[in-house]
């Protein structure tokens, strides 16, 4: 079937010529997420990782191990669908250990707080440092391997993965959607 | 000061001519005594309609200060001359007066006389002159500007006088024409006052491009204030008015336009909006300064339609303080407005570095806009902090949607997998001569179109999606085969087929996604499914 290209597509801020060189880069590869074939492939790589976590991790019974697991593999095979081209999608390739993951999450929890924090304008006064730095450095740890980035590239990464992760989310979602549907359906036979 | 009456005397003469734009001038050019600009203008006036424009440009631009003082008629006259002359906001940029103050162009105030002639030589010439390389995006309008080599000769006299107040016009000029520039500065100290004078009749006005080149070409002085209105605009010509205004306040508009120019000038032909200009706020200039800057931003604001104004830099940023600000106070600096223009700030370095920062400020800007479309419900949003805070919470809710739904998976896994084995007997593997199943494909296209469908089809679907892969097996054809009959029947394929593919799916997918689809299927249907992976 014919795949819907860039669906999504932004329109490209055709500002000036250089400007509109770097934003074309930037933003087919954003459209791409959005296209179904792309989440096709992606859904059928994600199946076959599942299915593969579930026979390796047959020993591990904890479903949160399990659940890691399957998140890392879906994450590797976003990161393959990304064809290598961006920081994060190599950086996930390269070698995602858990104890990265881990601190991610730690990080993750805390910069919530205070980012919530600064954006709800609570009362806490920010300690002046670069407000815009220290979201920059934020952002760069949730972006996987982008954790020192000047702010152009980790904006342009940001972008990238962000269009990346919804479509994880949709492939994801209509999966598990299909397989509860299909597990209803095998049950009622049985 | 001299400076200032230089400016006034530069007003003067460019009112006359300009009187467009002075007219329109910003608010700024309001102060400036209009009898003055005209003054000089008139003369002027008679040969340079382009200068005019020039001129009133240069003028109009934030000089709003009313030369503090019309010492130099005589000089004045020169001012104005060069004025209507260097209106085009070329000139300013090639004279890095640094003679902050020398906001305006045109140095009319070295003298007069010469000052008519070369400007008049200049103005015909430049305006045909090779376009000068005004770092300003709307640079072309610069080129003709600085052009005229005669014009420079004059504006190197200029720009003797502006030498003096302008320190800022060095910034401004240096964008316009470097060349030219080099020549002005030369003569900055005697001339910096005029220079600046000059320069900040330009500032605000958006000079026609070939004013531009003019003014260059023969005033450094009002590189300020007129580079920043050159790189507005070539579209606006309105420097006669701002000449007018800004006659006295050419100093203080210069620098400010200086600074805007910089980085302007770096940016040559760069996307207009750059906010980086308005960083640039003329702090360096005095009151004139921000007059000038107001102007300059006026003119921003036409040329940053323009893109990128980059004005050439003035390099007046640095001595703006000098210029004397006269009433410049009452502009606050363009810088805000200059946002969208890359125009070098007055008072603003006009190094690498400050243009470069612009560009990196314009660049993280458009981003910040792309991610916005991105993020949903940004649209409102305005400044980076809370952006980059929606940003990070939306990635933040993406990725614990990830893992809710990963752990959605895990759990649903054993029923895929049951499901599966149930259906797919793992012996299924062998190659089986499966006929084509035109329908299938189609069917797996359904599928993982995600549309939701009976579960039966949903279980087809997801076989389906193993399907897609091993197409180039013959054990599923054979697979097809029966689930061929799945797809008319509902349950009974599944049993079959099914467990068939759910065999297929664990051995031969990776193999299959490896060697890709379709390879040995002779079947046409491999070319439905091929498509879809």
């Amino acid at each position: 079937m014919a795949i819907s290209n860039a669906e999504g597509d932004p329109a490209t801020g055709n500002e000036g010529g250089g400007e509109r060189k770097r934003k074309r880069r930037a933003d087919p590869p954003v459209a791409k997420w959005r296209t179904e074939g792309e989440q096709k492939t992606y859904s059928s790589k994600l199946i076959e990782a599942i299915r593969r976590v579930r026979r390796s991790s047959a020993a591990a019974a904890t479903d949160h191990s399990r659940s890691r697991a399957v998140r890392a593999a879906a994450d590797r095979a976003l990161a393959v669908a990304g064809r290598g081209r961006t920081r994060w999608s190599r950086a996930i390739l390269s070698g995602r250990k858990l104890k990265l993951w881990v601190r991610a999450r730690a990080c993750r929890r805390k910069p919530l707080g205070s980012i919530t924090a600064a954006s709800s304008s609570h009362t806490t006064p920010k300690s002046k440092p670069p407000t815009l730095e220290r979201k920059a450095r934020v952002l760069g740890r949730l972006v996987p391997g982008c954790r020192k980035l000047p702010l152009l590239t980790l904006l342009e990464e940001a972008s990238d993965y962000i269009a990346a992760l919804e479509m994880q989310v949709r492939a994801m979602s209509a999966i598990a959607e299909i397989l509860s549907a299909a597990g209803a359906a095998t049950a009622e036979p049985m | 000061m001299e400076k200032e009456g230089f400016w006034g005397l530069q007003w003067q003469s460019t009112g006359a001519k300009l009187p467009p734009e002075l007219n329109s001038g910003p608010a700024a050019s309001d102060q400036l005594p209009q009898c003055f600009l005209h003054l000089n203008w008139k003369q002027p006036m008679a040969h340079d309609a382009d200068f005019e424009s020039a001129l009133s440009s240069l003028v109009s631009s934030p000089c709003s200060n009313p030369p503090a003082s019309a010492d130099g008629s005589g000089i004045g006259e020169l001012i104005g001359r060069l004025g209507g002359i260097c209106n085009s906001n070329d000139i300013s940029p090639s004279y890095r007066y640094r003679s902050a103050d020398a906001s305006c162009y045109g140095t009319p105030l070295n003298s007069p006389p010469k000052l008519n002639l070369s400007v008049m030589d200049h103005r015909q010439q430049g305006r045909g002159g090779p376009p000068m390389p005004v770092n300003r995006v709307p640079g072309p309008h610069l080129g003709p500007l600085s052009a005229e080599p005669g014009f420079e000769d004059g504006a190197a006299r200029l720009s003797c006088f502006a030498g003096r107040s302008s320190g800022s016009f060095a910034g401004q000029f240096g964008f316009l024409e470097p060349g030219n520039l080099s020549e002005a500065s030369r003569s900055e100290s005697p001339k910096a006052g005029f220079g600046s004078c000059v320069g900040v009749g330009q500032n605000r006005s958006e000079r026609p491009a070939h004013l531009e080149t003019e003014m260059r070409s023969t005033i450094g002085v009002s590189s300020t204030a007129e580079k920043s209105e050159l790189g507005n605009g070539p579209e606006e010509s309105s420097l006669s008015h701002r000449m007018t205004a800004e006659a006295s306040s050419l100093k203080g508009i210069a620098d400010n336009n200086s600074g805007k120019w910089k980085t302007a000038a770096k940016r040559k032909g760069r996307e207009a909006p750059l906010s980086s200009s308005a960083t640039n706020p003329p702090a360096n200039m005095t009151e004139e300064e921000n007059s000038d800057a107001k102007r300059c931003k006026s003119a921003d604001r036409n040329g940053g339609a323009k893109n990128a104004a980059v004005k050439p830099k003035t390099e007046q940023n640095g001595d703006p303080g000098h210029r004397e600000g006269k009433d410049n106070d009452h502009k606050p600096p363009e810088p805000p407005k200059d946002y969208i223009h890359v125009r070098a700030r007055r008072g603003q370095a006009t190094d690498a570095h400050s243009l470069a920062e612009r560009v990196r400020r314009e660049k993280i800007s458009k981003r910040m806009k792309f991610l916005q479309d991105l993020v949903p419900g940004c649209n409102k949003v305005t400044g980076k902090a809370v952006m980059l805070d929606e940003i990070i919470n939306y990635v933040q809710s993406l990725q614990r949607q990830v893992e809710f739904l990963s752990m959605k998976l895990t759990t649903l896994n054993p029923q895929m997998d049951v499901s599966m084995e149930n259906f797919l007997p793992k012996d299924m593997y062998q190659s089986r001569g499966l006929m084509p199943q035109p329908v299938y494909p189609a069917e797996i296209g359904t599928v993982l179109s995600y549309a939701h469908q009976p579960q039966t089809i949903a279980l087809q679907s997801v076989m389906t999606s193993g399907l897609e892969a091993q197409f180039s097996l013959n054990s599923l054809q054979s697979s097809l085969r029966q689930s061929q009959s799945m797809q008319h029947a509902t349950t009974d394929a599944y049993t079959d087929a099914p467990s068939q593919l759910g065999g297929l799916w664990e051995d031969d997918l990776h193999s299959v996604a490896q060697t890709g689809f379709g390879q040995n299927h002779g079947q046409t249907h491999t070319g439905h499914m091929k498509i879809e992976l």
